[in-house]
């Protein structure tokens, strides 16, 4: 009798060990689900995306391709809330613009410093709600995209050459052959972060995390853009 | 034994095959090149990567403008610029950045950054121009392009053995805040490389003992190095378990004073301030910035140790007032605390009644005590002084969440009410 209750904890414990706990990167305040109900538009501030050729010694920025996955982004981001049913509208800002006027610019990375604050703190809190805020001006940034509610994005993307990978399989095995321990080759793909904030309050009201590898994720492609939104925002737009 | 061998050596050569050395490329004389193309290649990659992070930098906001303070860089700047130089590739430009800490860094296409804490602190041209001095060495020497091989061959390296996934420009140990902690994840290598990991320690010291040089030629006061690393000593002092983090990667401070004194033939006592009134002048709006900018970076106390530096020349300025109630406020919610900051405010109100930031901390005081009508009354007194502020969806807001609140039934509120 003692061995079979034993067998069914082990057997229990196992399960748990192989199948893991669910893990939610979903974050939302206190009374989100009420204040969800009143959310009829949505502004997408410009985000914060940058993509680095992870090569065998370095991460290196890869500005060039910033731009193209920034726009795919923001593009497939305005597609799965208008799926949703949000008017949903980029805040109008161009590069040129940040030039001139210094003091949008200076507000607009101080919204990010603020957000980068806050993204850190939702990862790290183990309640599924939290009670966050960005900068207070937020509010000039919805005024520019004439709505109450603004989506902050933040993500970071690793990809690697064919001649990379083929490096780092060669390092690896060499280093397995030479001490026994294999330097396997590093992570590649996509952190992608989105928080939506009421720009009245400056509260942050809803926040998701997700990664994906390269394999499932091209800067270039629109389409991978358009998956990777549609499951990251798949609870927000959720009706 | 002879196939052991033959197969280690081939072993060796193979891992030096796939590791691959990148080498900062021959020696070049720069001041020979009149055009960005003569570059070898791994430099004029290091040089469109500049032009990028000064161009993001500059639309991040965080250049400090103003007139005056970029033409009295420039002058001193220009003036120390080897004539050999004159007409090379490197168009040096001075920028200042709205950074409170005591930082100065280069870029390899000759864009170079001065933090505001920096320039706050240092009190004659001549030290200024041994910082400038010591930038220029970097992108005139080319310090990155060496540094950025180095880092290539050394996370290769680490990487092969296991002992590390990805070295590339990690900032770990760093006591940077906000921006400054993240220009890695921000796409700014070269900037992360040059403010906050610095370049190789003999690299630094050539930078150090050129600017000596250069000051010089330039006629400047060489003993003035000597003061602008013990004013550096002053606010970071050496310890020998962390570098420093202003020039990362810099010998100790003590060891640089060794060196530096060693050179010149000095030997004397530590100096002492001195005011030059020129410098005074160019600097003096950018050491209040300082404040405001020690409580954006959340250093309450070193806010105060700022201001309280500054205290005799601005204590007629409501915008002082209004930065010190700043720190006070936010460095905690005691009693003491927030007094302190309703002094400062109050401070700013009497100096200049249409002060209005100072109703908005007043307002956060009273929010902070939970006195929600006095809270209130200064919010409003805020939006009508100040109805195009970028808080004003903010202000609004909680104007209308502290009407919705309950009033909490204290005896002082039934007597009000009872009236």
């Amino acid at each position: 009798m003692r061995s079979r209750k034993f067998l069914v904890s082990l057997c229990l414990l196992s399960l748990l060990v192989f199948v893991g706990c669910a893990y939610t990167t979903e974050r939302t305040h206190p009374n989100f689900s009420e204040r969800r109900k009143e959310i009829k538009s949505i502004g997408i501030m410009p985000p914060e995306f940058h993509m680095f050729e992870r090569t065998a010694t370095i991460d290196e920025p890869k500005p060039e391709l910033d731009a193209e996955a920034d726009s795919n982004i923001v593009n497939a981001l305005n597609e799965v809330l208008k799926e949703g049913g949000f008017v949903s509208v980029a805040v109008p800002m161009n590069d040129s613009a940040l030039v001139y006027d210094q003091e949008l610019a200076l507000d607009l990375t101080r919204q990010k410093q603020s957000f980068d604050k806050a993204c850190d703190s939702a990862i790290v809190s183990k309640k599924k709600t939290v009670n966050l805020t960005v900068d207070p001006n937020v509010g000039v940034f919805a005024d520019l995209a004439q709505t109450d509610y603004l989506l902050f994005v933040r993500g970071m993307g690793y990809q690697t050459s064919g001649g990379a990978k083929a490096k780092d399989v060669a390092i690896g095995a060499l280093s397995a052959v030479l001490f026994g321990t294999y330097a396997g080759s590093q992570w590649t793909g996509m952190v992608l972060e989105i928080g939506l904030v009421d720009a009245n309050s400056a509260e942050l009201l809803w926040y998701n995390r997700n990664t994906v590898d390269q394999s499932n994720y091209n800067a270039r492609q629109p389409k991978s853009a358009k998956k990777l939104c549609k499951k990251i925002l798949e609870k927000l737009v959720k009706k | 034994m002879i196939y052991r061998r033959s197969y280690l050596l081939l072993l060796l050569l193979a891992t030096l095959l796939i590791i691959g050395c990148a080498s900062a490329g021959k020696e070049i004389v720069v001041s020979d090149l009149n055009s960005v193309s003569q570059l070898p290649k791994g430099d004029k990659k290091l040089w469109d990567m500049s032009r990028y992070e000064e161009n993001t930098l500059t639309k991040s906001g965080l250049i400090y403008t103003d007139p005056a303070v970029s033409k009295y860089l420039q002058i001193i700047g220009e003036r120390m610029i080897p004539p050999e130089y004159k007409n090379s590739i490197f168009k040096f430009r001075f920028y200042v950045i709205l950074d409170p800490e005591l930082n100065a860094f280069a870029l390899p296409n000759g864009a170079i950054y001065l933090h505001v804490g920096l320039l706050s602190k240092l009190e004659k041209p001549d030290q200024l121009a041994f910082i400038l001095g010591h930038e220029m060495t970097h992108s005139l020497r080319r310090h990155a392009s060496r540094q950025y091989a180095h880092i290539q061959n050394v996370s290769g390296f680490a990487q092969f053995l296991s002992v590390a996934t990805a070295v590339g420009f990690s900032q770990s140990g760093s006591n940077m805040t906000g921006f400054w902690n993240s220009l890695a994840q921000n796409g700014l290598a070269l900037t992360a490389m040059a403010a906050v990991s610095g370049y190789s320690r003999s690299d630094e010291k050539e930078a150090d003992l050129n600017a000596l040089d250069l000051m010089e030629k330039a006629g400047y006061d060489k003993i003035q190095a000597v003061r602008s690393l013990e004013i550096l000593l002053e606010e970071y002092p050496d310890k020998s378990t962390t570098a420093n983090f202003f020039y990362g990667n810099h010998p100790l401070t003590k060891q640089r004073l060794g060196y530096i004194e060693e050179t010149i033939g000095y030997k004397g006592e530590e100096l002492k301030p001195e005011i030059d009134s020129t410098y005074e002048q160019a600097v003096s709006r950018l050491k209040l910035k300082n404040v405001e900018l020690f409580v954006i970076s959340s250093k309450y106390d070193k806010a105060l140790k700022q201001a309280s530096r500054i205290e005799v020349n601005y204590s007629g300025d409501p915008t002082f007032h209004y930065w010190c109630g700043e720190a006070y406020r936010l460095s905690g919610s005691k009693p003491d605390t927030l007094q302190l900051a309703q002094d400062q405010y109050q401070k700013a109100l009497d100096l200049d009644s249409s002060f209005a930031l100072a109703h908005l901390g007043l307002a956060q005081v009273w929010e902070a005590r939970k006195d929600k009508n006095e809270a209130l009354t200064h919010y409003e007194t805020y939006l009508i002084m100040d109805p195009q502020t970028k808080k004003k969806r903010y202000i609004e807001s909680k104007i209308k969440s502290l009407k919705q609140e309950p009033i909490p039934q204290t005896p002082e509120t039934n007597k009000k009410q009872e009236g």
